[in-house]
């Protein structure tokens, strides 16, 4: 797997889809940054800790997460692609350590787009915006639970890769399913951010009076407790409470472990999957 | 005798097309094993195979002693081969010496100290940064031969590596085979439609037919088993297939005008009976058998390959 790994190393630099979603996720780092900026210039009270966990994607628009899955559907597509896939093969490496060297070198992928972000977010709100609100342990926790989240993600499109088997179609399928998981994700949370009741005003006598009336739509304790589960599940859905919470400065309410659990059970079961239809595909 | 490459009743079933049947193959070491067979014979499914790109569905096979079975060992006998199966394996988006680094890399080569010297003893010096993407098909084909030379094989897989390549370019490719077997003893096994290349560097040949291996013979053996006969060009084929009844003589008719005749015959009393019905010889020449002919007799006559 070493032997396998260099060569991947090696590659990425002269990978024109990985310079390319670096590149832009460099842009996005800085545009945030400019608009922070900007936003404090005007007394808009913003702190680091939002421009920070912009990292994992803006409400509703999951960017970081399209850049790594365009950037490893790319790099992984391209032995495809090329056929080169055939040389691993034939000269002994194995199947699984070629998957797996593909899905730590995605891994390493995704994680870099975040720490572009990091980097530039620390470099231009730490000293126009000052200090972390939240504090280290919260910071550390977020950090932690949100790169397992990009270590799904990087597992679920090495995945895609493998099936699909074609560079063009893997990008398609994984930008769609991060739009897609997008979508639900604001649904979903719109659909838990209903209140139970709501007030109405009625003229009565002449006189307007006030009452609360139950939400009709305000969903039940079953309904609720698997909207938070999907939620939870969604690697999407995990990055966008993330930024969410950098955005409030505060990790109160979100269920860390259980997100985190749950990226593990992806990574794993994708993993599973992944190598079990690599070793059983015939290669052309 | 010692072989590189053993198959053992070998097969591949793609759902319910079996594409690969019994197939027991051998290949000695240090030879030009020449694959011959039509479109759909089994070619590249069975280079597959060896190559380990697909699993046998039956039977296996021996490469160097180690059983196919094995993954182990197999992972660990595959460092002594090297392939280009159908399009050349190469990144298009790199140079040749990049493609060849990318390999050193896979193999595990501490640096890159060879790969230029690998580069011009395939031709392919002075490419310089130009991206393989804008590389000629010859010379992609010559980095595909390059990468697969770039762990020291002792065994090299080509699988059609004429194919599309301009006369000139078949005749540096051949060179390049005879020059590897020659000079680095590396055992080739090359597939190719190209029957009259493949007779000027196959030291065996093996004929595949509906996925089954339907002959194996050494290139002496074959020059020993390919006939002799005399192609005779007449006015008339009929009278002639006529008269070579009567005398009971081996033959088989080409053409409107023209037959070999496979049995020792006297010229002078052919062209007397022939001049009797009134039926001219025109033409009267000693053949040898090619291996076109011997292959298109083997597989029944008439089948394109």
């Amino acid at each position: 797997m070493l032997k396998l790994m260099r060569c991947n190393i090696a590659r990425l630099p002269r990978e024109n889809g990985v310079r390319i979603s670096f590149l832009l996720a460099l842009l996005y780092a800085v545009g945030l940054g400019a608009v922070a900026v900007i936003s404090k210039v005007r007394n808009v009270q913003l702190a680091t800790d939002a421009l920070f966990f912009y990292a994992y994607g803006l409400p509703g628009l999951g960017i970081p997460g399209m850049l790594a899955g365009v950037g490893c559907c790319l790099f992984v597509g391209r032995d495809y692609h090329d056929g080169t896939i055939r040389n691993k093969l034939v000269i002994g490496h194995s199947r699984v350590s070629i998957y797996l060297t593909n899905l730590l070198t995605c891994i390493g992928i995704g994680l870099m787009i975040n720490l572009i972000h990091f980097a530039v977010a620390l470099f231009m709100g730490l000293p126009v915006l000052g200090g972390f609100v939240m504090s280290w342990r919260e910071v550390v926790l977020l950090l932690v639970t949100g790169t397992l989240a990009m270590i799904a993600y990087a597992s679920l499109f090495n995945l895609v890769v493998v099936l699909s088997r074609n560079m063009t179609a893997a990008v398609i399928i994984t930008l769609l399913c991060v739009v897609v998981m997008g979508f639900a994700t604001s649904i979903l949370t719109a659909l838990l951010s209903q209140p139970e009741f709501y007030e109405t005003v009625e003229i009565i006598n002449g006189e307007p009076v006030t009452s609360m009336v139950k939400n009709p739509t305000y969903p039940g304790p079953a309904v609720r407790f698997i909207v938070e589960q999907i939620i939870d599940l969604l690697p999407t859905a995990q990055l966008y409470q993330l930024s969410y919470a950098g955005a409030y400065c505060t990790a109160e309410g979100l269920h860390l472990l259980r997100m985190a659990l749950y990226a593990v059970g992806m990574i794993v079961l994708s993993t599973g999957a992944g190598i079990w239809a690599f070793r059983k595909q015939d290669l052309k | 005798m010692e072989y590189c490459l053993q198959t053992r009743h070998l097969g591949k079933r793609y759902r319910h097309f079996r594409a690969l049947d019994d197939l027991n193959m051998n290949i000695e070491k240090g030879a030009i094993y020449g694959l011959i067979g039509r479109n759909g014979a089994g070619k590249t499914t069975l280079i597959r195979l060896i190559c380990g790109l697909q699993n046998p569905t039956e039977g296996s096979f021996l490469l160097y002693g180690a059983d196919s079975r094995n993954q182990r060992a197999m992972c660990e006998v595959r460092r002594r081969m090297g392939a280009v199966v159908e399009t050349p394996s190469i990144y298009l988006g790199m140079s040749a010496q990049e493609n060849v680094r990318r390999q050193y890399e896979l193999l595990g080569r501490p640096d890159d100290s060879g790969a230029a010297e690998l580069l011009r003893y395939v031709g392919l010096s002075g490419t310089g940064n130009k991206k393989a993407k804008d590389f000629s098909l010859g010379m992609r084909q010559r980095l595909g031969i390059a990468i697969a030379l770039a762990g020291n094989p002792d065994f090299i897989v080509l699988d059609e590596p004429v194919n599309g390549l301009d006369p000139q370019g078949i005749v540096e490719i051949r060179e390049l085979i005879l020059k590897l077997n020659r000079e680095m003893h590396i055992t080739v096994l090359i597939s190719s439609h190209i029957l009259g290349e493949l007779s000027k560097l196959a030291t065996h040949y093996g004929f595949i037919d509906k996925g089954r291996l339907i002959k194996e013979i050494s290139a002496a053996d074959l020059e020993a088993a390919c006939r002799k006969c005399l192609r005779v060009t007449v006015s008339d084929v009929t009278v002639l297939s006529r008269i070579l009844q009567q005398k009971h003589l081996d033959y088989r008719i080409r053409s409107d005008s023209e037959a070999d005749i496979y049995s020792p015959v006297s010229i002078s009393s052919l062209a007397m009976a022939l001049a009797g019905e009134g039926v001219d010889l025109i033409r009267a020449l000693e053949q040898d058998e090619d291996l076109e002919t011997y292959y298109i007799n083997l597989i029944g006559g008439g089948a394109a390959c």
